[in-house]
């Protein structure tokens, strides 16, 4: 097997550099996921380019921006296999050495240091809708599962990233988001090999390199989950009141409200005009004011201040309603010890999708086997005779993936059910992909 | 003998006494698997040589020269090297160079023992 990874960077005037093979001292790549959207991982990418052409400058413009795309690839005896598209976060050049540091970022990295104005959902609405929102102006590419394009939610996206504002998304409504071999976001139904039984990929004994622990997690004695109710109150409240200079101001609501009113400076003025549209003026020429809208969002007002001075917003606010629901593993003894999981703030689930989510949480929590293993880059066969009868598979470690499914062979004989959450290649070093799986021993 | 070494297109006046070479595999990663079997990717087979030199007596000039560009402060240098079928021509690097003064009489110095290790930049041999 012969190896190397390639990087293509597009800088903002649209040129393309190329980087590969021996350009190329270190490429290390960190893909993550979680099932159930507990956290949404950033996935990440480090990188050593000798850059013998000095193709970026430390001084001046270097070229090099943050959130320029970086596409990956890795080449393996020949055939380039697409890992993932990723966006510049930082770098370094090092002149004495003709060494450029990168390090890049997945699209949920751009999504993290992106701001979300916050959205309150009162009727029940499709995921894609609530997606749409999240995602705004930025042009990602997604893929959902029909069934997942099923599922409404309503209630309460604070103002915070847009990833923060991904993860209520797919927490409450039990999607994975996978990035790799993507060019944006790839949604799945949350893997859960507890209750799921069914996997994507054998991976057997002789797959895997000697190195290959394989531990058991804490048991998940409790876990509380506090549903979201919004009802609407009687009493309204002052959201902002200052005064502010000249200038356009975002005013975002920190909390969700009807009803919103807004008094004082900030509004676009309506001015008198004909039929045809023209302007009627006054003798001096001043244009003749009528009124005027203030602009309003979804969670937020504009305020075109043309003369400083006193504004004051008011709304009725949406009360939360907690009501917690709780799961107690059975079998807990007196003198277990306690280990509780408690979700506050996933302010998306309510009382009509809380027992499913606290079901998800519980199957994820049982899942306690985290097996970590390096999968061998390629072997001369895989299913063998049983299957394909006298004919020879290759196999590759490049199509395995996270949030994959699979079955594991462990050195004792026995098979562990789990779901890939993390992987660790060295794209540089042959390919080699450190796998951590979370799961559960598999029935014979 | 020195028509054996041909360092940046020139050959120096200077009796070899002993030169081996060790063909080194290099692997970008070699791992077994629990069976016991072995995978690895290899980058290639460097083929170093390992150079002593003669006493300095015999052509003090060409000796001079030598230790000169030995020590020349190139990072790379086009050198021909003996093979068991001809020779070989290729971008290398020299390691430590050391020789010891074993006499001095009047202004002469003569020196013996110079060793020089010739390391080839890239592969001698890939797959």
């Amino acid at each position: 097997m012969a190896s190397y990874v390639k990087l293509v960077i597009t800088l903002a005037d649209d040129s393309v550099v190329t980087y590969a093979e021996n350009d190329i001292v270190s490429a290390d790549l960190v893909e993550e996921t979680n099932p159930v959207s507990a956290t949404l991982p950033i996935s990440t990418m480090s990188a050593t380019i000798h850059d013998v052409n000095d193709q970026f400058a430390v001084f001046g413009d270097s070229g090099l921006e943050e959130r320029l795309p970086v596409m990956i690839y890795e080449v393996i005896d020949g055939l380039e296999y697409f890992i993932g598209k990723h966006y510049l976060d930082n770098w370094e050049i090092e002149e004495s050495n003709n060494l450029l540091k990168i390090e890049s970022v997945d699209i949920i990295g751009v999504l993290a240091s992106t701001d979300f104005d916050g959205r309150f959902y009162e009727d029940f609405t499709p995921f894609e809708t609530i997606l749409k929102a999240v995602l705004g102006t930025l042009e990602v590419d997604y893929s959902i599962p029909t069934s997942l394009r099923s599922v409404t939610l309503k209630g309460w996206i604070a103002p915070e990233t847009c990833r923060e504002a991904l993860q209520q998304l797919c927490f409450a409504s039990g999607a994975m988001v996978i990035t790799s071999r993507s060019e944006g976001l790839m949604f799945k139904v949350a893997p859960l090999p507890h209750s799921q039984k069914y996997h994507e990929l054998d991976i057997g004994l002789n797959d895997k390199f000697v190195d290959q622990p394989l531990s058991k997690l804490p048991l998940v004695t409790d876990i509380e989950l506090v549903a979201h109710d919004y009802v609407k109150s009687g009493e309204t409240e002052t959201i902002f009141e200052d005064t502010l200079p000249v200038g356009v101001h975002k005013i975002v609501f920190q909390n969700p409200y009807f009803d919103v009113v807004t008094s004082g400076q900030g509004y676009v003025p309506e001015y008198l005009i004909t039929h045809g549209g023209d302007h009627i003026v006054t003798h001096e020429g001043d244009q003749i004011e009528v009124g005027g809208e203030f602009t309003y969002g979804p969670n937020w007002v504009i305020l075109n201040i043309m003369e400083a001075g006193q504004v004051t917003v008011t709304g009725t606010k949406w009360v939360d309603n907690q009501r917690p629901y709780v799961f107690r593993e059975t079998g807990v003894g007196s003198t277990t010890k306690r280990n509780q999981l408690s979700v506050q703030g996933a302010t998306l689930v309510s009382v009509d999708n809380a027992q499913r989510v606290l079901s998800r949480l519980r199957d994820y929590s049982r899942q306690r086997y985290k097996y970590t293993f390096t999968l061998v880059p390629k072997t001369e066969y895989r299913y063998g005779d049983a299957e394909y009868g006298d004919a020879y598979y290759g196999w590759s470690a490049v199509y395995v993936d996270i949030g994959q499914m699979i079955s594991a062979e462990t050195v004792r004989g026995k098979k562990v059910r789990a779901v890939i959450e993390r992987a660790e290649t060295n794209l540089a070093g042959g390919y080699l992909k450190r796998i951590v799986a979370t799961g559960v021993e598999r029935e014979a | 003998m020195t028509d054996l070494i041909t360092i940046d297109g020139s050959t120096y006046d200077v009796p070899i006494v002993d030169l081996s070479v060790s063909s080194e595999p290099l692997d970008k990663f070699a791992k077994r698997t629990v069976s016991g079997k072995l995978y690895r990717e290899m980058i290639g087979v460097f083929d170093k040589y390992e150079v002593t030199f003669g006493i300095s007596n015999a052509n003090p000039t060409d000796y001079a020269a030598l230790v000169s560009k030995l020590r020349e402060a190139t990072p790379y240098h086009t050198v021909t090297l003996p093979t068991e079928t001809g020779t070989v021509t290729a971008s290398y690097y020299f390691g430590p160079i050391r020789h010891t003064l074993y006499r001095a009489k009047g202004s002469n110095k003569y020196y013996k023992g110079l060793k020089v290790s010739i390391i080839p930049r890239e592969p001698t041999r890939t797959p």
